[in-house]
């Protein structure tokens, strides 16, 4: 059986159980289909995310819910003022009882960490776990760790109460592969959110148990193979790159996107190609995932932030203005 | 018109006097004026409010805009009211439309910004003048008059002034606790409470301020006409008349009255402009003799001597000034006074002609913004319109795709060349959407947004087509998989079916 015969096979195979995926997750965490879709492919291209919305729109649920389905370990932590590094990569402490040193590993060894309101942390206690996301290992006393695999980063923030806070600087943002907005759900979808929490749940505690879980860790790490293996036409590779450079030309942009950004732009978008079921990336694939991908990897000039507009606005003149590709 | 009815008391007064005047007569009848200017007002408001009730700059505007239409029903209420005649609100309610309507295009338009309305409009509405006649009358009338300009430029700041009052008492009762804005916002950035706050406060100030207004210019008038004309002379031989027709013989009586009717007439001849209401004219030779009698009364014939002091030397130029520019500037700007000296008209002209490009820029951006210019335009414009030559590489000029694509697909395919094949079903369904159909396709569209067009202007058929031959495209263009014969054969005879009447 030779490889292409392989990949198809395993894409036969897991593409079915990714559509199952997305349901699973939906069944804890009502509407937010978008919010759903992105930490997926987030997941599938092995990047991060962060989430930007107000407090109580399900943020630890989302995560949650997708440890859940995919049955991996989950781990959550509150950033605060006072956090320290070691508080999330862990330390080594004297054991008494066996009289020596032994490490304890911090919550950053897990599948999926929610990382939450990380702008409340200190720049170091960022940086450690910037550097966690990066590496996929943790270094404590001199010795090595590998993270367990697959390893996803949900961190969120606040877009209100600003005040004693210490947002991520330009180089820190750009470690992550998606911005997304998580907003409001409509007056349905809040409906029976409210009713599915509140029956027979005693306190609001976030139930998934309704969720099955349809994919192990090493399918996940198989999908991810997958996905960084899709064939990507020159002409999308160009048609990424255009995109990225145009925020560089853009007026009303001070800083545009780095080639982090078109790398970026590539892994999201095949593995908005798989979740399409399709085993090539289109312009559409890029398109969909560009504004996730660059809205944190822009930073607008004065004049426009202060005449209100938003990076999602600009992204938009931007693709409305770079040409799809000549095939 | 019965000069002895008037309940305002005539005599020579500056046109400042003349408002004080007005305002008082305001302050007397505010009642029924206000009442008056509210029952015009507020049935407009109701009406645009159901229709504009989320765009409340827009009905601000346009309810100050018709003032046109609530300031008439004042004026001729008071017209009656000063001879006496006070009529109840109903009553000029029931003549509103005849009241209004006399020259109310003009006034809802070109005279809207005329900056002594309230002054000019008795003109219309009670000497009931237009054309000509009217400009010939108000040009009499408003010579040497121009309290009327500054009254609405007043009216205008006590307006915005009671307005921004309003604004900020309302401001000021909100407890601090819970003011949610700040006072700027609050004009600045208003959101719907400020707006709302705003709308309220300019039409209570609107009706406050109307019927000063128009009271002020009804008695501005009135003071005009009565110096034109002598009604106060008119009225004070009218009074003495009376007074000594009870005391005098009848001979005496009549002999007293005509040679003070004959003196009246005599020194209010050369200023009367309405001979109808001057009484029968006297030639200049009857009148002379008269006119000498009169003078040589004590009252007239007095002559006074009185001294005073006058500079005769040359005025002291102070030369170490430093007022060196200011000169130079008065200097130049005399110089540009007198050149243009007699040039008004010119000037006039040019403000006529910018005041008309204004206005016609205007009405075309408003036009150019709504949806039935659009529509209304969009034959002519789509009869010029640049059609895209490229889309996707590929080329969409008519003139570039064979006789009958489907054909040459399928001799394409029976080639093997299947890439070349969906390229052109491809292009020529393109061809057909933005030459026949006149679908906008941007230059930066994906296929799947093509597909959402075709999904948003076409039938459902013609849709699952597109869909189809898009996916059929997508695959072999961006995942290189060559399709089987069998269904692009089918898509080629698909093709002369949804596309085949294709104009090229």
């Amino acid at each position: 059986m030779s490889d292409l015969q392989v990949q198809e096979q395993l894409s036969e195979k897991v593409l079915r159980k990714l559509g199952q995926l997305e349901q699973e997750i939906g069944k804890a965490v009502i509407g937010q289909r978008q919010v759903i879709r992105d930490t997926t492919i987030a997941l599938l291209a092995g990047g991060h995310v962060l989430v930007e919305g107000v407090p109580g729109l399900g943020k630890t649920l989302l995560v949650r819910s997708l440890a859940a389905a995919v049955g991996g370990v989950f781990n959550r932590v509150q950033f605060t003022p006072d956090l320290m590094p070691s508080d999330i990569s862990g330390h080594i402490m004297f054991d008494r009882k066996s009289d020596s040193f032994r490490v304890r590993k911090g919550p950053v060894f897990c599948n999926f960490l929610l990382a939450d309101e990380i702008n409340r942390a200190p720049a170091k206690t960022q940086s450690a776990l910037l550097e966690v996301m990066q590496e996929q290992q943790v270094t404590i006393e001199g010795q090595t760790y590998e993270l367990q695999l697959p390893f996803l980063a949900l961190a969120t923030q606040n877009p209100i109460e600003q005040e004693g806070t210490y947002p991520l600087p330009q180089a820190q943002l750009d470690r992550f592969l998606l911005k997304v907005y998580i907003d409001y759900p409509d007056m349905d979808e809040e409906l029976l959110m409210v009713k599915q929490i509140t029956s027979g749940s005693v306190a609001d505690k976030l139930d998934v148990s309704s969720i099955q879980e349809v994919l192990k860790p090493e399918e996940i790490i198989s999908l991810q193979r997958y996905t960084s293996t899709l064939g990507v036409d020159e002409q999308i590779v160009a048609y990424a790159v255009n995109i990225v450079r145009t925020t560089r030309d853009w007026s009303g942009i001070e800083t545009g996107s780095g080639p982090r950004g078109s790398i970026a732009l590539l892994r999201a978008g095949r593995a908005n190609a798989v979740l399409s079921g399709r085993r090539f990336v289109t312009p559409d694939d890029i398109k969909a995932v560009a504004p996730a991908v660059l809205r944190h990897r822009i930073k607008l000039s004065a004049d426009l932030e202060i005449e209100g507009y938003r990076a999602d606005d600009v992204l938009k003149d931007i693709l409305s203005n770079v040409q799809a590709p000549r095939v | 018109m019965e000069l002895d009815k008037l309940e305002i008391s005539l005599r020579r007064r500056t046109p400042w006097e003349a408002i004080d005047l007005g305002f008082a007569l305001a302050r007397r009848w505010f009642k029924p004026l206000w009442l008056l200017w509210l029952s015009c007002a507020a049935p407009l408001g109701i009406v645009l409010f159901f229709l504009l009730y989320d765009q409340l700059g827009w009905l601000m505007l346009i309810i100050w805009w018709f003032k046109p239409l609530y300031e008439p029903p004042l004026m001729f209420w008071l017209s009656r009211a000063v001879f006496g005649e006070q009529l109840g609100v109903k009553v000029v309610l029931r003549q509103w439309w005849s009241v209004v309507r006399p020259q109310l295009l003009l006034n809802l338009t070109f005279r809207r910004f005329n900056p002594s309305r309230s002054f000019t409009l008795p003109v219309a509405l009670l000497e009931q003048l237009k054309g000509t006649a009217r400009r010939d009358r108000l040009r009499v009338l408003g010579r040497q008059q121009h309290a009327a300009t500054w009254l609405t430029v007043i009216g205008i700041h006590l307006e915005t002034v009671l307005e921004i009052a309003f604004v900020t008492v309302v401001f000021m009762l909100i407890p601090e606790d819970l003011r949610w804005t700040s006072f700027s916002d609050l004009f600045l950035a208003p959101g719907r409470f400020g707006d709302w706050l705003q709308l309220a406060g300019g039409l209570l100030c609107m009706s406050v301020i109307a019927p000063f207004y128009v009271a002020a210019g009804f008695a501005l008038y009135l003071n005009r006409r009565s110096e034109l004309e002598a009604w106060d002379i008119e009225i004070n031989f009218r009074r003495t008349s009376e007074r000594v027709k009870g005391n005098a013989s009848s001979r005496t009586r009549s002999g007293v009255a005509a040679m003070m009717l004959a003196t009246v007439l005599a020194i209010a001849a050369p200023l009367i402009s309405t001979p109808a209401d001057a009484g029968q004219p006297v030639s200049a030779q009857d009148a002379k003799p008269l006119i000498g009698k009169v003078l040589a009364d004590e009252a007239f014939g007095r002559y006074e001597q009185t001294h005073y002091w006058k500079y005769t030397g040359q005025p002291e130029t102070d030369r170490d000034s430093d007022n060196g520019f200011i000169e130079l500037l008065a200097k130049l700007l005399n110089g540009v006074g007198r050149a243009l000296e007699g040039s008004a008209d010119i000037g006039k002209i040019l403000i006529w002609i910018a005041g008309i490009s204004v206005a016609v820029f205007l009405i075309y951006q408003v036009a150019k913004n709504s949806q039935w210019f659009r529509d209304f335009q969009r034959r002519p414009v789509r009869k010029g319109r640049n059609r895209p030559v490229e889309l996707f590489g590929l080329d969409l000029r008519p003139d570039q795709l064979p006789d009958d694509p489907a054909e040459e697909a399928r001799r394409l395919i029976a080639q093997g060349a299947f890439r070349e094949a969906l390229s052109l079903l491809y292009r020529g369904a393109l061809v057909y959407l933005v030459i026949q159909e006149h679908i906008d396709i941007p230059d930066s569209a994906t296929e799947g947004e093509c597909e959402q067009l075709v999904r948003d202007n076409r039938s459902a058929g013609e849709a699952d087509y597109f869909n189809s031959l898009t996916q059929h495209w997508l695959r072999m263009a961006y995942g290189h998989i060559v399709p089987a014969e069998e269904p692009v054969v089918a898509l080629c005879q698909q093709w002369q079916e949804v596309y085949g009447n294709v104009d090229r």
